[in-house]
């Protein structure tokens, strides 16, 4: 089962949890990941950001990311929700969850998805500041960080 | 044809449009689109130059120059930024 959302209102990790593990008995890992408006990025006092995206799109492109760790991974269930629209210092921005029957596929998953998420899925990130609002630009560690799934083993445990 | 054409982020911001709808012959291709948005926005045409700007094709970010057809959907946008 697979769950995409993207949505202006906090997520609740208890549902999602809830989503990943009910009536599934075969899944014994669940791993959560959850990103956060910092304090400090391109600048350094940032109260805010404001999140664009691309609708349509958005959806297809994380389904394809989804699909493509299912293919190299045994996985349960997968649940991403991406916020939207203004979100405040210390607000959550997006989740990954990922259910496997072991650890080492679901913790793998849940990077991968990330790294591919944050290089492939059309979202872009306006840093609010007391001296403006800055677009955030794309960062080369991002693109190392995903461009190192080319070259790990394909193994799927 | 016309071709609409998407913006999004930073690109739709410094246009202060949402899409533009160009007149084409047919077939076009990618790079005659992005030479008809310097031409349009020419002062604002480093914005879809290739290192400032991906474009997708039916909501897929092509990276070759493929040929456009009446009704494809293109979008230009700065790279993503998301997580």
């Amino acid at each position: 089962m697979i769950k995409i959302k993207i949505q202006n209102d906090d997520f609740s990790l208890n549902d999602e949890y809830y989503f990943l593990t009910k009536n599934s008995p075969s899944s014994g890992a669940v791993v959560n990941f959850i990103g956060r408006v910092r304090e400090f990025s391109e600048q350094d006092n940032v109260t805010g950001l404001m999140l664009e995206h691309y609708p349509g799109m958005t959806e297809k492109s994380l389904a394809k990311i989804i699909d493509t760790a299912k293919a190299r991974w045994s996985l349960e269930r997968v649940s991403v929700i991406h916020r939207i629209g203004k979100l405040s210092l210390e607000d959550n921005i997006v989740y990954v969850g990922v259910s496997s029957a072991h650890r080492e596929a679901a913790f793998e998953a849940c990077c991968f998805i990330m790294d591919y998420l944050k290089t492939e899925a059309p979202f872009w990130k306006k840093e609010i500041t007391p001296d403006g609002e800055i677009w955030v630009e794309a960062r080369a560690k991002d693109h190392r960080a995903r461009e190192h799934w080319n070259t790990a083993s394909q193994k799927k445990p | 044809m016309t071709i609409r054409v998407l913006f999004f982020a930073k690109i739709k911001e410094s246009l202060g449009v949402n899409f533009i709808d160009l007149k084409l012959a047919t077939p076009t291709s990618v790079e005659e689109i992005r030479n008809s948005l310097f031409c349009e926005f020419i002062e604002n045409k480093s914005l879809f130059l290739p290192k400032n700007s991906l474009v997708a094709v039916n909501q897929e970010i092509i990276t070759e120059n493929i040929m456009i057809n009446q009704n494809d959907e293109v979008a230009f946008f700065p790279p993503v930024t998301g997580g």
